[in-house]
């Protein structure tokens, strides 16, 4: 079994945002790009122009339809290692090659030593690690550590892959075990939360909740009576609407 | 998600490999499809078979999908029985190259006038239960 380190120095994490994340896959695909030539590659892929295709993602996004009727939305949810305080992934490991690091508490694997028995991908209730049929050992989210330390890179380039990619900036990087850091003030304004936090792992990365939504409960619904409001004759942008509108609707 | 010669791509086809056609809750209950029920879909020049995937937010009077994911078995060297063949569907198979005749019988492009978008006009479809 494996121990962890008492303390870290740092909480390096991920805060991403469910209001903005609009389930592109920028970041899976990025994240999967960087990581097979990086750290963790490369990432198995088995049967790939198959019946079944499938293979090591560090990093996934599911969907989900939630409320009813008027009142539903759609989020998508990135998930991927939340490199946890106290991480069952890392005290299961029966060599030592799951460690979580002292300095800014990365939760990493050691290639060399891992076994592949996927204890850790038991423990894990997040399911954030995964099994690399080629090279038969755990695959799990780096934070890119490979790109956050490289001095080789223009600064702006030194955070994760899927941080990078986000088009819509729903990925944050940062030291959440720093209150003043800009992840950690995001967290506290936005009303940033743990997943599944009843379990007692401790996440760092933390997820901020979609806002309301604008017409929630008594907003009346649209009335198909309603007209749009007249172009503005002496608006250019109306009348570029307008034109567009006739040019379109021949 | 993606589109044409990127649906035989390794990693994307991870993702997804079969479409749905994305219909309202009530309007599918209304016609007797449930969620994953195979459907026919019909449009004035052909129809596609295709499963549904029932959900709140898509307008009663209209579907959708992820398009040109579908693909005939063997296609882009997939497995003649990848889920792009067994299950996936191709929406350009109920798409008419023109628009009906106007005025004076002439039939206009089905494209956008200004960029050349293609499939650009409306397109009124039937939607039947099918077996699998």
């Amino acid at each position: 079994m494996t121990s962890l380190p008492e303390h870290t120095q740092k909480k390096l994490g991920l805060v991403i945002d469910l209001d903005t994340c609009v389930g592109c896959h920028a970041c899976a695909t990025s994240c999967k790009e960087w990581n097979d030539g990086g750290f963790s590659g490369p990432l198995t892929d088995r049967d790939a122009h198959g019946r079944d295709p499938h293979g090591a993602w560090l990093n996934r996004v599911h969907s989900y339809e939630v409320g009813e009727r008027e009142q539903s939305r759609t989020v998508h949810f990135p998930r991927s290692c939340l490199h946890c305080e106290t991480p069952a992934c890392v005290t299961v490991c029966p060599t030592g090659a799951s460690y979580k690091r002292a300095d800014d508490g990365i939760v990493l694997v050691n290639p060399d030593t891992c076994i592949g028995c996927k204890l850790c991908s038991w423990a894990c209730p997040y399911g954030a690690r995964e099994y690399d049929y080629d090279d038969g050992i755990m695959k799990k989210c780096t934070l890119c550590v490979d790109r956050i330390y490289n001095e080789t890179f223009a600064p702006e380039d030194r955070i994760p892959a899927c941080v990078r990619a986000c088009p819509t900036g729903a990925r944050h990087f940062g030291d959440l075990g720093d209150p003043g850091s800009a992840v950690s003030l995001l967290v506290e304004e936005r009303a940033g939360f743990d997943l599944l936090p009843e379990l007692g792992y401790a996440p760092v990365n933390k997820y901020l909740p979609p806002r309301s939504r604008r017409d929630a409960k008594a907003a009346p619904a649209w009335s198909a009576n309603e007209q749009p409001a007249a172009p503005n004759p002496n608006s250019l942008v109306d009348r570029l609407f307008a034109w567009a509108d006739k040019a379109l609707a021949r | 998600m993606y589109h044409s010669w990127g649906s035989h791509n390794a990693w994307l086809r991870q993702i997804t490999a079969e479409n749905r056609l994305y219909m309202n809750r009530d309007r599918a209950r209304a016609l007797g499809i449930a969620d994953d029920d195979w459907i026919w879909i019909e449009s004035p020049i052909g129809r596609v078979k295709g499963r549904v995937r029932l959900m709140e937010g898509v307008n009663a009077d209209t579907v959708w999908t992820w398009n040109a994911i579908g693909r005939r078995g063997g296609a882009a060297a997939l497995d003649s029985q990848a889920p792009e063949a067994t299950r996936g569907f191709l929406l350009n198979h109920l798409i008419a190259e023109l628009l009906p005749e106007r005025e004076g019988g002439y039939r206009f492009s089905n494209s956008d006038p200004i960029t050349g978008q293609a499939a650009w006009y409306d397109l009124r479809v039937k939607i039947e239960k099918a077996q699998p």
